[in-house]
């Protein structure tokens, strides 16, 4: 076993081997401009962009016309919230009352910022409030519905806590009302089953460097029938992406993702099984060996691989660095930096202190038992070095419930 | 045998690129936002190759803006200055841009942002006096000026030094979409009056997926993707670190080569293209000949002929070059940029664009003129009257 070991999958993942031989040739011989049509250096790199659409709408039960290469996630959730805002819009820009928008307060910062600058740009935003599971469920949904609703943007599995959302019956509403529906998947596909045509889904983003591909490369599934979906482009010129997303492509990077697509496709559900078994022990062990440890979210629908763990009585960027040979993180990676406790922990209701004491653990392709045994070793003897030197958790330990205490400044 | 001749289109990255970003991808591949270990060494990886880059442009490291590419830093000139000017509606730039910059002007006229079209004089170099007469009459409105310094069709080099310095008496932004110029020439912002420029590595031997923009001390802009604290806050997304480690790498050998002879030796290629075709075919017109032009690019014009005819012909030869930008690749019409230079409709539908790169060789030139000159002749022999 190599130090440190890696259990922070869903921030980002290790390129598979097999994905990197594919993209090779692409960066030596085939290294044309996909863009080109006058020669076969460009013919070559668009043989190889076409049958990675052909690998990433198998993937999620798409046309291969269906699918816009993006720089990844990000850009994603961008083109498809703005861009199908700024299309539905029922007035012109500079006016109020341009449509209205359905999200939910522990998206991604990815899905709340752009809908953040769309209510600057004069659109409403409802922003659901999951409660403590973390599930946004299609009633909440239906709730928040109004005559004017153009764009619902939820989240199929979240980031944080890995908690799963009733996303086919939501497209469901969504398809009752008449509203465009975007899902961020990027923590969902490649990991789970997904049918854009079952699962009632419009608008889906995901991204190649969470399942096992290169990063720097990302798609938007557009939906073309039933209802055909438009969006305002949000990069102009050269019209790629049939002028849904200028620029020349990353063929190398869409290679990898492709690949990245295909291994997932064919093996997602041995691994999902096995990454399960492996997560459950690690919850389960933590739990039987300490008290005052609280798994984040709703227990059960929730992804395989991905655990968020809340240790009482200690604070969490201690914790980390007491698990130095583990490489988690303690809030999502984007934020993961700044000392400010989750919001998204915060939205389940969570207070600071146990927002601040979590640990997300995500497993992936080549997490092992021995690493998971480790791994609990390790949290387990830094917990209780920590919760040692805590004079609150003597207090617990003596039976004063400390959250009923009214401290004085002095 | 085949003789790539499209390098405006992109160029081939080079070993120590692709061993950079294999490294990247099999070793430094965490999420260099994570604080730990695997992503501090991810994070340095891109702070080093941020240093490589702004050494290669004259800049410090923290001006350097990453982001997916040209594409991507265009619009975000365009747009970002504009949101972070509410106070000054317009732009100006010309109708000699790639597409990035062209179709986003036009795209915003279209609704409704005043656009003012900089003129050029008939060689194609934009023409000062009236761009100072545009900048006094309209300058206070001005939320951005931008003109493209190599042009990615005729390779002509636009005098950004004297359009920068107006711009900047005037109090006007300045944004140079340097796609064509950064690796290929001497590029340095700190002794030009630029505030903005942009760049992709694809077009200097670096991967696709990766490019930027030199953002000058103070100028603000208004982020167009967001959703994370990336960039200093001005491009959220995470990081394709593999790409820009590989940009790293291509900008330290384009800083290496530009302090050789390189760039003589590759003019002299140039002019050997370009005589050997015209010795055989003496009526093909060089397009931007009478302008300052960078070596990458031979825009020849066969007046009379079918650029897509002979491009077919070349392709079966095994000479690969275009028409005109890669992105503009497939449509029959004449490259609205080489009109836009007044040059006539007979030479520009006949216009093809062969681009070199430091890896082109003499062996290569050698071999492609009299198979350039031969096609020509074909086609020459197919038109009526011939």
């Amino acid at each position: 076993m190599n130090l440190p070991i890696y259990m922070d999958n869903a921030s980002t993942t290790r390129t598979d081997p097999r994905v990197v031989e594919a993209m090779l040739p692409y960066f030596t011989e085939i290294y044309g401009n996909s863009a080109s049509r006058n020669h076969a250096f460009g013919w070559a790199a668009e043989a190889g962009v076409d049958r990675a659409r052909e690998q990433a709408a198998s993937l999620i039960g798409a046309g291969p016309k269906e699918i816009v290469w993006t720089s990844g996630s990000t850009e994603s959730n961008n083109l498809a919230i703005k861009g199908a805002a700024q299309m539905y819009a029922k007035a012109p820009v500079g006016e109020k009352g341009r449509g209205h928008i359905i999200t939910c307060i522990i998206e991604h910062k990815a899905v709340l910022d752009p809908c953040k600058r769309l209510e600057r740009d004069g659109f409403d935003v409802t922003y659901l409030e999951p409660g403590s599971n973390g599930i946004v469920t299609a009633d909440l949904v239906r709730a928040a519905m109004r005559d004017d609703t153009i764009l619902v943007t939820i989240m199929w599995a979240n980031n944080e806590i890995g908690t799963i959302n009733d996303i086919r019956s939501i497209g469901a509403v969504c398809r009752e009302h008449g509203a465009v529906f975007h899902t961020d998947a990027t923590q969902w596909v490649g990991k789970m089953p997904t049918d854009v045509e079952r699962d009632n889904v419009d608008l889906m983003s995901w991204s190649s460097h969470k399942i096992y591909g290169p990063g720097g490369v990302g798609a938007l599934y557009v939906r073309r029938r039933r209802p055909r979906v438009r969006l305002q482009a949000q990069l102009d010129g050269g019209g790629h992406e049939r002028g849904m997303r200028s620029g020349t492509l990353n063929v190398p990077g869409i290679v990898g993702f492709g690949a990245a697509c295909e291994i997932c496709e064919n093996e997602m559900e041995s691994e999902g099984e096995r990454l399960l078994a492996l997560r459950l022990k690690m919850e389960n062990e933590l739990k039987g060996l300490m008290d005052v440890v609280e798994v984040n979210g709703h227990a059960e629908q929730r992804l395989p691989h991905l655990t968020n763990i809340s240790f009482g009585f200690v604070e969490g960027e201690s914790l980390m660095m007491g698990i130095k040979d583990i490489a988690c993180s303690s809030g999502s990676a984007c934020t993961s930096a700044s000392l400010e406790p989750s919001y998204v922990l915060k939205g389940l209701g969570l207070g600071d202190e146990l927002a601040h004491s979590s640990l997300r653990l995500s497993l992936g392709r080549w997490s092992t038992e021995e690493e998971v045994d480790f791994a609990i070793k390790s949290i387990h003897e830094a917990v209780e070095h920590l919760r040692v030197l805590s004079p609150l958790y003597d207090l617990h330990n003596e039976g004063i419930d400390i959250t009923k205490i009214v401290w004085q400044s002095h | 045998m085949t003789i790539y001749l499209d390098h405006n289109a992109t160029t081939p990255p080079l070993p120590e690129v692709i061993d950079a970003v294999t490294h990247c991808l099999e070793h430094d591949w965490a999420n260099p936002s994570s604080v730990h270990r695997s992503g501090v060494a991810a994070r340095r990886r891109v702070e080093l190759a941020r240093e490589s880059v702004a050494h290669l442009l004259g800049c410090r490291p923290r001006d350097l803006l990453l982001c997916s590419g040209g594409t991507e830093a265009a619009n975000l000139a365009l747009h970002g200055s504009m949101a972070a000017q509410p106070s000054k509606p317009a732009i100006a730039t010309s109708r000699l841009e790639h597409s990035a910059v062209r179709d986003t002007a036009e795209r915003l006229e279209k609704k409704g942002t005043p656009v003012h079209w900089v003129t050029h004089r008939p060689d194609g170099v934009i023409d000062l006096e009236a761009f100072e007469s545009l900048l006094e009459e309209h300058g206070e409105s001005l939320a951005l000026v931008s003109v493209m310094w190599v042009n990615n069709e005729t390779g002509l080099i636009q005098p950004v030094e004297k359009i920068g310095r107006l711009c900047r008496e005037h109090g006007v932004r300045f944004h140079t979409d340097a796609v064509q110029a950064v690796g290929r020439m001497p590029v340095d912002c700190a002794s030009l009056d630029v505030d903005l420029l942009s760049f992709a590595a694809h077009k200097f031997h670096g991967p696709k997926g990766a490019g930027g923009m030199f953002v000058s001390r103070g100028t603000r802009l208004e982020p167009q993707m967001t959703g994370g604290s990336q960039e200093r806050d001005r491009r959220g997304g995470t990081e394709n670190v593999p790409a820009i480690v590989g940009m790293g790498a291509a900008a330290a050998a384009a800083v290496e080569w530009l302090k050789g002879d390189g760039i003589t030796m590759a003019e002299t290629l140039r002019d050997v293209l370009e005589q050997g075709v015209r010795a055989g075919r003496p009526d093909v017109v060089i397009n931007g000949a009478d302008a300052p032009r960078l070596w990458t690019t031979s825009s020849l014009g066969f007046p009379r002929l079918a650029a897509e005819g002979l491009l077919l012909l070349l392709s079966e030869r095994g000479v690969f070059a275009s028409a005109g930008a890669a992105c503009a690749s497939g449509s029959l019409e004449p490259s609205p940029v080489l009109l836009a230079m007044g040059i006539p409709e007979p030479v520009a539908h006949g216009s093809v664009r062969f681009s070199i790169s430091r890896t082109t060789t003499r062996a290569e030139i050698d071999e492609a003129i009299p198979l350039v000159v031969e096609v020509a002749n074909i086609l020459a022999q197919q038109l009526p009257g011939a």
